[in-house]
C-alpha cells in the first residue's frame, strides 16, 4: 500500500508485488516497446514512450489528450535523464512534468526491484514534491494539480 | 442539524489538520468526548490557545460541541476527512495505476515466455493417467 503523502515528507512511495523475475519487470521499466504497451490508459493514452536506458540518456513520454485535466493540461509530456541504471534492481530518473505548477521542476523517481520466493517486489518512489509545498500550503496547486482534483471531488460531491 | 446543511470546506480541513496540536486534540477525541477542560489539560499549552485550536476546528466541522451543564464538550467528527482521504487517492492513483498495469503485463508476458517448459510436465501427467483407460493407446509422442 502506498505511504500518503504528507506535508512533512517529499517522497510518495508506491509498492506493488509481481510474479516475475525482476530481470523480467525490468525490461517492461525500460524497453520504449514495453512501455508504451503498459505505461498508458484509456485516460490518458500514451502516443509516445521512448527510453535510451543507458546511465545519462533521456526518455520522453507524452499522450494524447484523453479524458483527465489536471493543471489545466490534457495532453500529458514528461521527460527526463536516466541517474542510475544497474540491472535489474535499480533504475532511477528525473521527472519533469507539464502539468507540474512549475513545470521545469525536475523531480525524481527510483525504482527498486527486489526478488522474493514468487518473484519481484517492486518499489517506486517519487521525490522532490515538497519543493511544490508552497504551492500546495496556498491551496492553488500542487503536484499534480491535487487540489484541482480535490475542489471537483468537494465540489461535485 | 447546522453542519449537516454545510459544504464542507476543504481549505478548512486542511488548515486544521496542518497543526500537530489540533491533530492531537483529534486523536485524544477518537478516544470519546471530552469536555474542553480535560482537553486542555492533556495539552501543555494555555487554556486561550486549545480554546483558538478548538474553534478552528470546530470550523472546520471536525468536531462537534454540546453542552453537558456547565461544561462544553467535544466531539469528533470524521466526515469531512472523507474528502482528503479521496484527495489522497487522487494523488497515489497514479503509481498506482501505473503499477497495476505493469503487473498485469510482466505476469501476462512471463506467463506467455515460460509457457512451453512448464506447461509440458502436468500435460504429460493427465495424459498418462487417461491412456490405461484408453486401452494404452499412447496419447503422447
Amino acid at each position: 500500500m502506498a505511504n500518503p503523502p504528507t506535508a512533512d515528507n517529499d517522497v510518495l512511495v508506491t509498492e506493488i508485488h509481481i510474479a516475475a523475475p525482476p530481470e523480467r519487470v525490468f525490461k517492461a521499466l525500460t524497453d520504449s516497446q514495453e512501455l508504451i504497451r503498459w505505461f498508458t490508459s484509456p485516460e490518458c493514452p500514451a502516443k509516445l514512450w521512448e527510453m535510451d536506458a543507458r546511465p545519462g540518456g533521456s526518455y520522453r513520454y507524452a499522450t494524447e489528450k484523453g479524458t483527465v485535466v489536471v493543471n489545466g493540461v490534457t495532453e500529458f509530456e514528461y521527460h527526463g535523464e536516466i541517474l542510475e541504471l544497474d540491472p535489474p534492481r535499480f533504475l532511477a530518473y528525473t521527472w519533469i512534468a507539464n502539468w507540474h505548477d512549475d513545470k521545469s521542476r525536475s523531480t525524481v523517481v527510483r525504482w527498486e526491484l527486489t526478488p522474493d520466493a514468487t518473484g519481484t517486489r517492486v518499489k517506486v518512489s517519487h521525490s522532490g514534491l515538497s519543493q511544490e509545498n508552497v504551492a500546495r500550503k496556498d491551496y492553488s496547486g500542487g503536484w499534480p494539480g491535487v487540489v484541482e482534483m480535490l475542489k471537483k471531488f468537494v465540489e461535485t460531491k | 442539524m447546522r453542519h449537516r446543511s454545510v459544504t464542507y470546506s476543504s481549505e478548512a480541513t486542511f488548515q486544521a489538520l496542518a497543526d500537530p496540536t489540533r491533530r492531537a486534540v483529534l486523536d485524544l477525541l477518537r478516544r470519546g468526548s471530552q469536555p474542553a477542560g480535560e482537553i486542555a489539560l492533556a495539552f501543555p499549552v494555555s487554556r486561550p490557545a486549545i480554546s483558538k485550536h478548538l474553534r478552528l476546528l470546530r470550523r472546520a466541522h471536525l468536531v462537534q460541541e454540546h453542552r453537558e451543564g456547565r461544561h462544553r464538550v467535544y466531539q469528533l467528527n470524521p466526515e469531512p476527512l472523507r474528502a482528503v482521504d479521496s484527495w489522497l487517492d487522487q494523488y497515489r492513483s497514479f503509481w498506482s495505476a501505473n503499477l497495476a498495469s505493469l503487473k498485469a503485463f510482466v505476469e501476462a508476458e512471463c506467463a506467455k515466455e515460460t509457457r512451453p517448459p512448464r506447461a509440458a510436465r502436468p500435460t504429460i501427467k493427465i495424459r498418462v493417467s487417461h491412456r490405461k483407460e484408453n486401452d494404452g493407446k499412447p496419447t503422447h509422442r
